[in-house]
């Protein structure tokens, strides 16, 4: 026998074993078996679309080869095609992102398709043109509606994936001020990181955080779909806090970064401006430091010039006060001076005055002396005394003398003085 | 929070620079005790801003999955 027919036999005989002793599969039970058996196939399809049918809650297309029979039936759920924020069309070329699943109920084998995508930079291209237009017209991207990044943000909120430079080029770059980062790692390659993203938004949503940060690397436009994505934007415009964006990109802005309330293109740019006014701060209190020292240095240099400006003007005030008193004492001095020169002066009279006096007074003297003595020679000549020597007499009546015979009447006691002597006569004859 | 608190010094700081910037004839004694609250705001600040380290948490999400057929 040979070994190609022995295990034909082998496997025979096997399976007649376990038909016996295993329970066969109710049907429900084995398309749950197969449908978790095919889950583990998830797969990237590419293809055209040859039939679509949108329903309230999902819809169904076809994707076929293009030029080729092969046709792969997909189901979508409509909120993760709402999600995906395109619109599908007959004839255009996509990539489903999903698994095989047999729909129990009818049997029918389906792609379940939970992502779609564009294919082409072109249909990208025009896919992004007219959201952007759209959105724009919204006003989504008006500089109106961005908020302020908070001063010194602390409570910082991630996204981002954790594998790639990305992540450690922020926090390489964030300086060490007290930051609480809390990082919810998402995929941001494709359109399939929408789903992550969206998650991280609302998880964060719940949480006390300053401000959001969603950053990746540069990429094309098929790379960036994602943030290109008209749910998540919208969900950056609502965010409750400030949203910074940091996600490189070549010509075309990412929607996402145009909604955000910052923008910048790098992973150290965002840690720029979450640093900038710890940054601040820190030249602040340095620069403050030196100003209050100035200012102070100021104010003593402005107290030292008004006490000099005081102590001249009392200088001043002390001078005038000294140059009155110098003046009076000048002046006292000067008729002081002129008091002593004066009385000098009158002494030096008086001097003269009294030598004049006395020479004048001995020349009177001696005038009046020599006049006494004439006048007593007079008085010498003209003494009735020296008269009577000379023989003349003093004929007195009744005491008064006679100078004529009318005073006197016969027999009548005369007094004759002589000059040694009175002698006593009586009239007896009158001529 | 420390925030708060370096916010707070650097506001109180600014307000001390701006009196001595208004006064035309600065009251001195006023003034130093103006710097000595400058020099204690400023040394404690540089001190919460030595001390500041940064953390890291990784928060875990349920992704929610797309609506089951």
């Amino acid at each position: 026998m040979d070994d190609k027919l022995l295990q034909k036999l082998k496997d025979f005989r096997a399976a007649a074993a376990r038909s016996e002793n295993e329970k066969p599969y109710m049907v429900n039970r084995y398309l749950n078996f197969l449908n978790a058996e095919f889950k583990k196939y998830q797969a990237r399809v590419q293809g055209e679309i040859s039939s679509l049918d949108i329903r309230d809650s999902y819809l169904f297309f076809t994707l076929k080869d293009k030029g080729g029979g092969s046709v792969l039936p997909c189901f979508m759920w409509k909120n993760n095609y709402e999600l995906c924020g395109i619109s599908l069309e007959i004839g255009i070329e996509i990539i489903v992102d999903g698994f095989p699943e047999i729909y129990a109920p009818s049997g029918r084998f389906n792609f379940k398709v939970s992502v779609v995508e564009l294919v082409g930079e072109g249909t990208l291209k025009k896919a992004y043109d007219k959201l952007k237009q759209k959105l724009e017209k919204e006003g989504l991207f008006s500089p109106q509606r961005k908020r302020l990044i908070p001063e010194f943000p602390q409570r910082i909120g991630l996204i981002t994936s954790e594998t790639g430079a990305v992540i450690h080029d922020f926090l390489n770059n964030l300086g060490k001020y007290g930051f609480h980062i809390s990082f919810i790692n998402s995929r941001v390659e494709g359109q399939a990181a929408v789903r992550g993203l969206l998650s991280a938004i609302e998880s964060f949503n719940n949480k006390n955080i300053d401000v959001l940060v969603i950053i990746r690397g540069g990429g094309s436009l098929e790379s960036l779909q994602a943030f290109n994505n008209e749910v998540l934007v919208r969900r950056i415009v609502d965010f409750k806090t400030p949203v910074i964006c940091g996600i490189g990109h070549d010509k075309d802005m990412p929607l996402a970064s145009l909604a955000a309330d910052k923008a910048v293109s790098t992973p150290t740019a965002v840690t720029t401006i979450l640093n900038q006014s710890w940054d601040k701060a820190v030249n602040n209190i340095a620069a403050t430091e030196k100003d209050l020292v100035y200012q102070y240095q100021k104010a003593l240099n402005a107290a030292v010039n008004r006490i000099e400006l005081f102590s001249g003007d009392l200088m001043r005030f002390w001078s005038d006060i000294f140059q009155v008193f110098d003046g009076l004492g000048h002046a006292i001095q000067n008729n002081l001076a002129k008091l002593i020169y004066d009385l000098k002066r009158a002494r030096e009279n008086l001097s003269l005055f009294s030598k004049n006096f006395a020479a004048y007074f001995r020349k009177n003297l001696e005038d009046i002396n020599k006049m006494l003595d004439n006048i007593k020679k007079r008085l010498q000549i003209f003494d009735p005394a020296r008269q009577l020597k000379l023989g003349y007499s003093i004929v007195s009546v009744s005491g008064q003398v006679v100078k004529t015979v009318k005073q006197v009447k016969l027999g009548e006691e005369i007094a004759i003085r002589v000059s040694d002597g009175n002698i006593k006569s009586v009239i007896n004859d009158i001529n | 929070m420390a925030k708060n608190n370096l916010k707070d010094s650097l506001k109180k700081l600014k307000d001390i620079v701006d009196w001595f910037e208004k006064q035309e004839d600065a009251d001195v004694e006023t003034g130093l005790e103006k710097v000595r609250e400058g020099a204690a705001l400023i040394k404690e600040s540089k001190k919460r801003l030595r001390e500041l380290e940064n953390e890291f948490e990784k928060v875990k999400t349920d992704m929610k999955e797309g609506n089951g057929e």
